[in-house]
């Protein structure tokens, strides 16, 4: 495995004895054997106690913690509008699928969503941020966290990340339609008279929408990891670049703290959809047959 | 001499396919009264259904359709989409096959009962609960408080069954259309079914388009009965001069294949839409085919009292 | 209400038309990786000035160190393809596998292995990802391992609900009457009826693996020596290119990429879309 612990945090320049390097292992208990290193390691997350990077000067869960709020209103607010609009243009594609702003929309979601993160990012930022100056060069804010300042900054990475998550759950929603629509219950309730603006928004769209609830606990991943990319770009300073710094300087406390994080985001994500799965389809309900 | 509720007249229904076009229903003209009760029977893939849905105006919009329906005068194929949802459901309803799949998973019975009512501006919630209630109880629900406040997959093939009838009838159409109601039914509904059937002309003096490929179910319970293969009216009549007389072989054929007139099935498939034969479209079934059938399709002339294609 | 399953599923008369764009696209670009010679002016290493502009003589301009541009991006394409299509190819062989044995054999076997899928399955990828690349700093052949490692469960998932639904189906117990043993079974009669599930799925592997590529290529987490798109992105910034707004150096690669993505992901959206209205009518 390349690149000792040892070794990496305490730099390559500096020369080491060998009693001095078994000093430092046993310090760190190093020489102790795996499970034991992992036992400590969940002992001292209980406690609190990330650990502390030597590379950065500060514990660990100081240097998330600090990074952790920019990380998540960059994806939440990003989750939030791409999925409200594409549950809205979804159902529209969807519902009058032969229209040509239907097809127009499907086959631009379908571009879209093949442009990787980076790359949407890249454009983005070459485009409005270098030709065209329209926003600024790179962080959170200019000079203090100010809320006009901080959306101005983040306005081109949420709009990036969003368009992703917008292109690739439109198809889905619109597939999810699509399928609703040749169900039986929409021609019963048309048969009763119902409008057909009310069968689509009340009827098919609580049916259609839940292939999308249980995407969004599996995609809370890839959107993470979306945002990590926009953050690189947009050099703001969140959990994403904080990452990235971490690798390319082999910084393991931080890695071990944020892949922890991560998991435990993720963890999260998938119960809130599956307690929002089951408020939306009253049939998880049943213990039936 | 009573009004004439529905008249369809020289409908065919093309839908586009996979391919070729497909032929459901051609040339179809019949006439229903007020209170009268018509049955439309026929092996599967005749066409039956097809004409429900086109006189509900539920097709989808490629399917070709030309030919005229008009309830009440009015015609249907004339009207825009937003007309359409005022004249469906207080003048005409359905009543669908496959019950459970007919209603919405996601919400409740009694929400997907009065919510109609609501839109069409019948009465308002409260009220709308109320003749909910009644209409559950007088269906034979014990307990319409629990029925209203339960999911469709709660509930049973016959039980959805009667909600959807309740839902249809709630809005008192003068026309309802009852597509294959004995489907998935089992033995013992059959009677409440045919009750329920019958009620709805005797109570509201509503008309009945029954479709059904149960014959015995169509002699108790319809006053005519018009029988159709591969997309033509082959026989029309009354029920019991049709059923016991039959005038064209292959009512001859249905008749006789009813398992207390000795189970004789008629040989044979009935054909494929796109692969319709030349001629008389029964000929090759039949055992009367004469080598004219071969090329000669008979006509039909809906004004009798007893038109038949063919008599033998 | 068991219908029978055909056992060669009669082709409906599809029209190959609209697939007919992307499958041309994605030919230009294999065509191109397999023999980059025929189409690049010069071999990649070869040295002229650095940071030339556009030229006749030089489509796209030269970079740092002086390698032409044009032909740079020809030969890049052999990894980035090779890349994406073995990760896809790798990716559903192992899901058809797992999901064939899973729905096969039913009982612990199948709780067992479905029960790894959903630890797979819940795992963050490109995270994961990015951490082993970190740590491997993958060539060609170990990125693919590891793509490929990340990528199966849903095809797995997908294969293993059809083969428990052919499974019971009555010309399988007819085989199994007749004496067939299970392999001859399963090779002959099952795989044909997952056949058409396992084409979309594999092509949806492939530009996901392709999209993983490039985003580790660019964050520099692969062997550096690699020459792929990605790289070549990766590279103009490090060096400089974008600063000095150089965009002949990234935007073809990233056009590239997104091209072949877009063409792979089109030929899975119009297969969808073609069984769809088979469906409908």
């Amino acid at each position: 495995m390349p690149g000792d612990p040892v070794m990496a945090f305490v730099g390559e320049d500096v020369v080491l004895t060998p009693e001095l390097l078994d000093h430092l292992n046993t310090r760190l208990g190093l020489d102790k054997p795996l499970h034991e290193q992992f036992s400590m390691f969940l002992q001292s997350i209980l406690n609190g106690d990330f650990g502390y990077s030597y590379r950065r000067h500060d514990t660990v869960a100081a240097l998330i913690l600090e990074r952790l709020p920019w990380t998540l209103s960059l994806a939440v607010t990003s989750t939030i509008i791409g999925y409200a609009s594409a549950v809205v243009f979804g159902s529209y594609a969807g519902w009058h699928a032969e229209r040509r702003a239907s097809r127009g929309l499907t086959v631009a979601a379908l571009c879209i969503s093949c442009i990787p993160a980076f790359l949407l990012g890249l454009i983005l930022y070459a485009v409005f941020v270098y030709q065209l100056r329209w926003f600024p060069f790179k962080g959170l804010y200019t000079a203090a966290p100010d809320l006009l300042d901080v959306m101005w900054h983040m306005a081109l990475p949420v709009f990036a990340l969003s368009l992703l998550i917008f292109a690739r759950n439109l198809l889905i929603m619109r597939g999810s339609v699509l399928t609703e629509k040749n169900q039986l219950y929409p021609q019963f309730a048309a048969s009763l008279g119902t409008p057909q603006s009310k069968i689509l928004y009340g009827h098919v769209m609580k049916n259609a929408i839940l292939p999308i609830i249980t995407h969004i606990a599996m995609s809370f991943g890839s959107i993470l990891s979306g945002a990590l990319f926009v953050e690189i770009i947009f050099s703001l300073n969140g959990m994403g670049l904080l990452m990235y710094k971490a690798l390319t300087a082999l910084d393991y406390p931080v890695l071990s703290g944020l892949l922890l994080i991560l998991g435990i985001m993720v963890v999260l994500a998938n119960i809130a959809a599956d307690v929002l799965y089951g408020i939306v389809d009253p049939r998880v309900w049943r213990t039936d047959k | 001499m009573r009004t004439t509720l529905l008249r369809v007249d020289d409908l065919c229904v093309t839908f586009p396919g996979a391919g070729e076009p497909v032929p459901a229903v051609r040339n179809v003209s019949f006439a229903l009264a007020e209170g009268e009760r018509i049955a439309l029977v026929g092996e599967s893939g005749c066409g039956k259904s097809v004409i429900a849905q086109a006189v509900m105006r539920l097709l989808p919009p490629e399917t070709a359709i030309s030919g005229s329906v008009r309830l009440n005068g009015i015609d249907i194929f004339a009207q825009s989409e937003t007309a359409m949802e005022k004249i469906r459901g207080v003048q005409m309803g359905m009543v669908f096959q496959s019950p459970e799949r007919a209603l919405n998973p996601v919400y409740r019975i009694g929400k997907q009962l009065t919510d109609p009512l609501v839109i069409h501006g019948i009465c308002d919630r409260t009220e709308a609960k109320k003749r909910v209630r009644d209409v559950l109880g007088s269906l034979g629900f014990t307990d319409p408080e629990w029925m209203m406040k339960a999911y469709p997959w709660m509930c049973s093939g016959g039980m959805c069954q009667r909600v959807l009838f309740a839902a249809v009838l709630l809005l008192h159409p003068q026309l309802v259309i009852a597509d294959e109601p004995t489907k998935g039914l089992d033995a013992d509904r059959l009677g409440e079914l045919e009750e329920m059937l019958c009620a709805v002309s005797e109570r509201d003096g509503a008309g009945l388009l029954l479709i059904t490929h149960d014959l015995g179910l169509a002699a108790r319970t319809a006053d005519r009965v018009i029988v159709m293969y591969s997309g033509l009216i082959l026989e029309s009549g009354p029920s019991d001069v049709v059923l016991k007389n039959p005038g064209h072989p292959y009512t001859r054929g249905l008749v006789g294949s009813l398992p207390e007139n000795g189970f004789t099935p008629i040989p044979g498939m009935s054909p494929a839409l796109t692969d319709l034969p030349s001629g008389c479209v029964f000929h090759p079934r039949c055992p009367h085919a004469l080598e004219r059938c071969r090329t000669e399709m008979p006509d039909l002339c809906m004004d009798e009292e007893h038109p038949a294609r063919c008599r033998i | 209400m068991n219908t029978a399953i055909r056992y060669f599923p009669a082709f409906p008369r599809i029209s190959w038309k609209p697939y007919l764009l992307p499958l041309a696209l994605i030919s230009v670009f294999i065509l191109i990786s397999a023999a980059p010679e025929a189409f690049a002016p010069y071999r990649p290493n070869k040295l002229f000035d650095p940071y030339m502009e556009l030229s006749a003589e030089h489509i796209l301009g030269t970079d740092d160190m002086g390698r032409d541009l044009f032909s740079l991006l020809v030969y890049a394409a052999r990894n980035s393809m090779l890349i994406g299509f073995a990760s896809g190819a790798l990716a559903v062989s192992i899901g058809v596998a797992i999901g064939l044995v899973s729905g096969w054999y039913r009982g612990l076997l199948d709780d067992v292995l479905m029960g790894a899928t959903d630890v797979v399955l819940i795992i963050p990828k490109i995270p994961l990802a990015i951490i082993l690349a970190a740590y491997l700093k993958p060539g060609p052949w170990i990125l693919i391992l590891v793509l490929g490692l990340l990528s199966w469960e849903g095809v797995a998932r997908v294969i293993r609900s059809r083969v428990l639904q052919v499974r019971s189906a009555e010309f399988i117990l007819s085989a199994q009457c007749l004496g067939f043993s299970r392999w001859y079974i399963m090779t002959r009669e099952v795989l044909p009826v997952i056949f058409p599930l396992i084409v979309p799925k594999f092509v949806l592997m492939t530009a996901g693996a392709m999209l993983s590529e490039s985003s580790l290529s660019f964050l520099g987490l692969t062997d550096t020596t690699m020459l792929s798109w990605g790289t070549m992105i990766s590279e103009s910034f490090t060096y400089s290119g974008f600063i000095r707004g150089m965009w002949n150096w990234w935007l073809p690669p990233a056009l590239c990429i997104i091209l072949s993505i877009l063409a792979v992901t089109s030929i899975a959206f119009i297969h969808e879309r073609g069984r769809r209205v088979v469906i409908q009518s």
